[in-house]
């Protein structure tokens, strides 16, 4: 009955897997360098969380459809080249958010094309038992999970160290611009990855305790 | 030697200063910081290194030709330079796993792991296109990519030190492996903030 539960409730999870479970910044520790480095203000975090999701999608589908035709150790050559199109080909939609916001992301607009979430995914889908749809999927939530961090640690990052939020000034009583600097940024990931760990463990620790009560 | 001087102070640079880890966080996944065995260290810094430093002279004359064409400004591309040298990465990492699997298979062995992980990290792609926004001459590029790769090797094997003393403390639980690690490598990076020379805001 109990083995059931746990299928059904895996089954469910396998959507979200990507976004909360298996986030890729804070519990894979994948594309850290732009965690560690964007994520100073919100404006940026969003802006290659865009990116990223526009890259990645139609990468691991294409993984997914042609990784099985290609010799493995070639197929980072095809999967990277494209992520670069695509990516130089979605830069103009980040630019409505702001016209310098892609000059202030530098060279991490480029690097898009070589992050670990890529690879790590059209690794796993270019088997041929793996089906589309769920390289779709996986795709999309890893690119939420991705967005989801990048503007939780830029929160805190931007608000702190810049006084605003969205380029908006926050009245606060301090400022401490160090948060601004890339070891903040470091610090910043471990606290947060512990942090979700540590809710991670207290949701098992609940749910296990919740199916087996104490005996009175 | 005016040639030698120019290259080893920008490689020293390049490999402490401005060492791509520790100062832009470049190359920093889970997988590569993880690595336990020195020799694996030495290997893929190795592989990293050669690909960075040839990309980056195969990606320098092609640069300035694309500067000097005004060849971005005239098809309207924004990052023809990053399409042009992650294109030159690609055929060193062919050539390279090619070549070794042909004529030298005892290198090819222990590279044939690590080589598409090295060659497609963002230390690579990126140090070389730190050195063409810097506008750094041909042996400047050079030498800040040879720097880049032994700073980026230094750095993973300061990491591996760091990581085996900390197994042997008593380390909360929600911040053993990725959380530890992690806060080790910002200490190390303000080291090297202060190291530069600057100050903290106040």
């Amino acid at each position: 009955m109990k083995l059931e539960k746990l299928k059904r409730a895996r089954r469910r999870g396998r959507w979200f897997d990507g976004i909360f479970g298996r986030n890729p910044v804070l519990c894979c520790g994948l594309a850290l360098p732009f965690a560690v480095m964007v994520t100073t203000s919100l404006r940026s975090s969003v802006s290659i969380s865009i990116l990223l999701a526009c890259s990645l999608i139609p990468t691991v589908l294409l993984a997914s459809l042609v990784g099985r035709f290609l010799p493995r150790w070639f197929s980072p050559v095809v999967y990277t080249l494209f992520a670069m199109v695509v990516v130089v080909a979605c830069v103009p939609l980040i630019l409505p958010i702001s016209p310098e916001v892609a000059d202030s992301l530098g060279i991490y607009v480029p690097i898009l094309s070589v992050n670990t979430i890529l690879l790590t995914l059209c690794a796993r889908y270019e088997r041929p038992a793996d089906r589309p749809v769920m390289a779709l999927v996986d795709a999309a939530a890893y690119s939420l999970g991705f967005a989801l961090a990048m503007c939780l640690i830029a929160f805190f990052r931007e608000l702190l160290g810049a006084g605003s939020l969205w380029g908006v000034p926050v009245p606060l009583p301090f400022k401490a611009e160090g948060v601004q600097i890339a070891f903040a940024g470091f610090i910043a990931v471990a606290l947060l990855s512990a942090l979700v760990r540590f809710l991670r463990r207290a949701a098992l620790v609940f749910s296990y305790r919740r199916h087996n009560p104490k005996p009175e | 030697m005016n040639v030698l001087s120019e290259f080893l102070i920008i490689a020293l640079s390049a490999a402490v200063l401005q060492n791509a880890v520790f100062t832009r966080g470049l190359g920093s996944s889970r997988d590569t910081l993880m690595m336990g065995a020195p020799r694996r260290i030495f290997a893929f810094g190795a592989a990293l290194t050669f690909i960075t430093v040839v990309s980056a002279a195969l990606a320098w004359p092609l640069n300035r030709l694309l500067r000097e064409q005004q060849l971005s400004t005239r098809l309207g591309i924004r990052y023809l330079t990053s399409i042009s040298t992650l294109a030159c990465v690609c055929a060193v990492f062919t050539l390279l796993y090619l070549v070794t699997r042909a004529w030298f298979p005892r290198i090819h062995y222990p590279l044939r792991r690590d080589a598409a992980n090295a060659a497609f990290s963002c230390a690579v792609l990126g140090t070389i296109l730190i050195a063409f926004s810097g506008g750094y001459g041909f042996v400047k590029t050079v030498g800040f990519a040879f720097g880049s790769g032994i700073g980026y090797t230094a750095a993973l094997l300061l990491v591996r030190e760091g990581r085996r003393r900390i197994a042997l403390s008593d380390v909360p639980r929600a911040f053993r492996g990725l959380p530890i690690m992690l806060l080790y490598i910002g200490i190390l990076s303000l080291a090297i903030y202060g190291l530069i020379g600057h100050q903290l805001p106040t």
